[in-house]
């Protein structure tokens, strides 16, 4: 739909005009998230630097009946972050750290605030904000929120949902409201831990208090070989049955490995079919007694080699190569499409062979890194886009991959969330009833859809298509 | 509940009592019939309760894939024996009251406890529910792995709701690796003092930087005139040691390793009882505080909980309340007759908790939600 006209001029009015950008080539930057295939061009991006502004933004765009989406960085892997038409409320200017209280554990921060530096401001005081998503180094506190981030290392310290006491958000309606506060616990109902992962379609956080996680005292990174991808998939079943909880446990498979080496050398075995990463932390007498057991897990698992990172550049580099192991595949196809599956943890070997086996059938190669401690899957799939039905087929085969996860007892998602890229496989994760307990929440604080429309819920939830007793076909990638 | 050829009907108990379904189905009837009958089962103010105990199946539980799924009519203790039996742990615990039904424990927003600073509450490790919804259908929410996030995830909002949304018949936890090496705690002294020193001391050793977490439970308690710290730790008994003044500030000190994580071991309260909510560096002015001495006083002194509680029944708690008063602190619990207050917090404003309520229970099948009257 058109932008209504007098709108981008009243929104002008409220910012200043140098706030409110409606240049085609600048639009251009919001056509998508990090989910590049798709894509949707908004009317106007604006730039509010405080909650008031935002809430009077939402309050105009209501007025004229505009649609309206906020965005942080817009390393999201969804596209829950892209407005056909409409207005982008760009948060990247409310990037400030307000509080941080190292005594209580908490931070209070603007959703702007991008994640690694929100750490190095309370790395000093021997805290980290847990959640750390693969884009840490551009992703926001905001859009962790939306997503309910997760990362390496939630295996042990839990996802963002876990670490949110409270925050402020703007409701669809222009209102207000701060949610919970700086107590570490809420016995009754939660709404600010609710409207974590609801993907910005219930309301907009314009401030978020954190919880701070003290850093361990130690860490040891250790790197596992495998001639087999059972091997390490076993591996991991083995060591978490040891009674060891590692802070990460990453599986890397071949064809990564072999992207990672050739992109940056990060030390990886390039004969391996696996390698996993296995990271303890805590109090030095901790991670001794469980080193033994992890080591034995492996090796009885047939592990080749088990290297344990010689001090802290080392241990960078490693975690170099598992950051960068995503955006590594660029050096082996010109496109891939990044997946994001949960099974549970006993069938990863299952789903890996699976995986390898649907990729085969549509003569697709798929990379994988998984949060293998999770059973959390991120199948790379690697296309030519440059032939007619390649990103078709790289979609196709992504599809039945997530119907592999779904058909095992997973999830379709396990932390890059639905936005507009998975909604039309809800209804194969959840009945019509269970889809519209969801979207009468959705209703009753966006009754318009007007905040993040067609987001996450099949078509949008409050235009009728989610109802009970209705089933909504899977099929073609929206 | 008779059953005919055509319907199923239910014989409703006198108006106060808990309806006891014997199985899922027969408690998706009893919520159709209330609604046909114009009665509310579950929340406060409602015609009937609910007694989930009947409920008590276990749906799942693969040791490897460390989630569990059980019928909320199940205890905690029962649940945490299950899965400790097998290696595996859930942090959560309930003193006294572990013997509840979860269903209880979850929707009267228990579960807080000497695991709470570092493991957080129930809704932390539910991954997966199925509630009833007010047309006595079965609705399920999340997943039964470790991670999801497709769609919205309602547990924080059923749990703590006392039944307002409807009850949870079926709930799935994710679990840990039970701990091993560990060591538990006891030191005792005359005053809170050198027990809360220790306790700085031990969160934030050598400096500020890479202090860790080395409590996985604390309590600190007074039992008559003697303060008692309980906690347990994966430090070693010497890195605790290390730690303790060695001048003779303790009445005894009891360090022990241990094979398994023991349970919160609370003192009974009995009388009236108050609980504060405060920030954890503010702990230590209230225990200290001369209007405190008369109570009987547990505390999760990590996580800022501070249980009171008196026997007396002619005493009142306004001289402690006044000196709270205009400090962070706040009252999250009496032990009073319910109200639906309780359930409105900063975390669920009244407002919200209305539209919420609309939204899921908007016949009020459920009992009515009544605030600010």
């Amino acid at each position: 739909m058109a932008l209504p006209a007098g709108l981008s001029r009243k929104l002008g009015k409220l910012l200043g005009p140098q706030w409110v950008d409606k240049d085609p080539a600048d639009l251009l930057v919001y056509q998508s998230d990090g989910l590049t295939l798709h894509a949707a061009t908004p009317d106007v991006v604006v730039y509010p630097e405080t909650t008031e502004q935002c809430a009077r933004i939402i309050k105009t765009c209501a007025s004229y009946g505009a649609p309206f989406v906020a965005r942080g960085a817009g390393t999201g892997l969804s596209g829950g972050a892209i407005s056909d038409g409409g207005v982008i409320i760009q948060l990247s200017r409310m990037n400030r750290v307000l509080q941080i209280d190292h005594r209580n554990r908490f931070a209070i921060v603007q959703p702007g605030v991008v994640n690694n530096y929100l750490n190095l401001q309370v790395r000093p005081f021997g805290l980290e904000f847990a959640p750390d998503p693969s884009s840490q180094a551009a992703c926001t506190i905001g859009g962790n929120v939306a997503e309910n981030a997760g990362g390496p290392h939630t295996l042990k310290y839990g996802v963002t949902s876990n670490h949110i006491l409270g925050q402020t958000v703007v409701f669809p309606d222009g209102s207000i409201e701060q949610l919970g506060g700086t107590f570490p616990l809420a016995a009754g109902p939660d709404f600010s831990a609710f409207l974590v992962g609801t993907e910005g379609t219930i309301a907009i956080t314009t401030e978020v208090i954190v919880r701070l996680t003290p850093l361990a005292p130690s860490v040891k990174t250790m790197l596992a070989t495998f001639p087999t991808v059972a091997g390490a998939t076993e591996s991991v079943s083995a060591i978490l049955s040891a009674g060891v909880l590692p802070a990460a446990l990453e599986l890397i498979d071949n064809l990564c490995i072999q992207a990672v080496e050739a992109h940056l050398k990060a030390g990886f075995p390039t004969e391996a079919a696996a390698i996993l990463l296995i990271e303890l932390d805590g109090e030095e007498s901790e991670i001794a007694n469980e080193s033994a057991p992890v080591e034995k897990a492996c090796r009885q698992n047939g592990a080749t080699d088990f290297r344990v990172a010689q001090g802290e550049d080392e241990r960078q580099q490693l975690w170099r190569g598992r950051k960068h192991a995503v955006g590594s595949l660029g050096k082996l196809s010109p496109a891939f499409y990044t997946n994001d599956g949960v099974v549970p943890r006993s069938k990863l070997t299952t789903i890996l062979s699976e995986i390898y086996r649907i990729g085969s059938k549509h003569s697709l190669r798929v990379a994988n890194v998984c949060h293998a401690g999770d059973g959390s899957m991120h199948p790379l799939v690697l296309f030519d886009p440059t032939t007619a039905d390649g990103a078709a087929r790289a979609m196709e085969c992504s599809e039945e991959i997530l119907l592999a996860c779904l058909e095992i007892g997973g999830s379709i998602t396990g932390e890059h969330g639905v936005g507009v890229e998975k909604r039309h496989m809800m209804n194969r994760m959840f009945s019509a009833r269970d889809l519209e307990h969801m979207a009468r929440l959705r209703t009753a604080f966006n009754p318009h859809d007007l905040l993040n429309p067609g987001k996450v819920l099949p078509g949008g939830a409050t235009r009728g298509e989610v109802k009970a007793g209705v089933s909504i076909p899977g099929g073609s990638w929206i | 509940m008779k059953h005919t050829e055509s319907e199923t009907t239910v014989d409703w108990p006198a108006t106060g009592s808990a309806i006891a379904p014997k199985n899922r189905t027969e408690a998706a009837t009893c919520v159709r019939q209330a609604s046909i009958d114009e009665v509310s089962i579950g929340g406060p103010g409602a015609t009937f309760g609910w007694d989930l105990r009947r409920l008590d199946a276990v749906i799942s539980f693969q040791q490897p894939d460390m989630v569990i799924t059980t019928e909320t009519g199940i205890t905690l203790a029962e649940l945490k024996d299950m899965v400790e039996e097998k290696g595996l742990w859930l942090p959560l615990d309930s003193g006294s009251s572990s013997a509840e039904p979860l269903a209880e424990l979850l929707m009267h927003g228990g579960g807080i406890s000497w695991l709470s600073h570092r493991h957080g509450m129930p809704r932390d490790w539910v991954t997966g529910m199925t509630v009833l919804d007010d047309h006595g259908n079965e609705v399920v929410n999340g997943a039964k792995v470790v991670k999801n996030v497709a769609g919205y995830q309602l547990t924080p909002l059923y749990l703590g709701s006392h039944y307002l949304f409807g009850p949870i018949l079926e709930i799935t936890f994710r679990l840990l690796p039970l701990p091993k090496n560990i060591t538990a705690v006891r030191l005792t002294a005359n005053s809170p003092a050198p027990l809360l020193d220790f306790i700085d001391q031990s969160r934030t050793p050598a400096g500020l930087a890479g202090a860790g977490e080395p409590w996985e439970g604390l309590l600190l308690s007074k039992r008559g005139s003697l303060w008692e710290l309980q906690g347990f730790s994966r430090m070693s008994e010497k890195g605790l040691t290390a730690l303790l003044p060695t001048e003779a500030k303790y009445e005894s000190v009891d360090l022990m390793d241990a094979q398994a994580p023991p349970r919160e071991q609370a003192p009974g309260s009995a009388g009236s009882r108050l609980t504060l909510q405060t920030l954890p560096s503010q702990v230590r002015d209230i225990l200290l505080s001369p209007e405190v001495n008369p109570y009987s006083i547990y505390c999760y002194p990590a996580a800022g909980i501070i249980h009171l509680s008196w026997e007396d029944e002619h005493r009142t708690s306004e001289p402690l309340l006044q000196r709270l008063s205009g400090s962070a602190a706040r009252i999250i619990s009496r032990q009073t007759p319910f109200n639906a207050e309780q359930i409105i917090s900063s975390a669920f404003p009244a407002a919200i908790a209305e539209k919420v309520k609309q939204a899921l229970d908007p016949r009020g099948v459920f009992g009515p939600l009544v605030v600010g009257q």
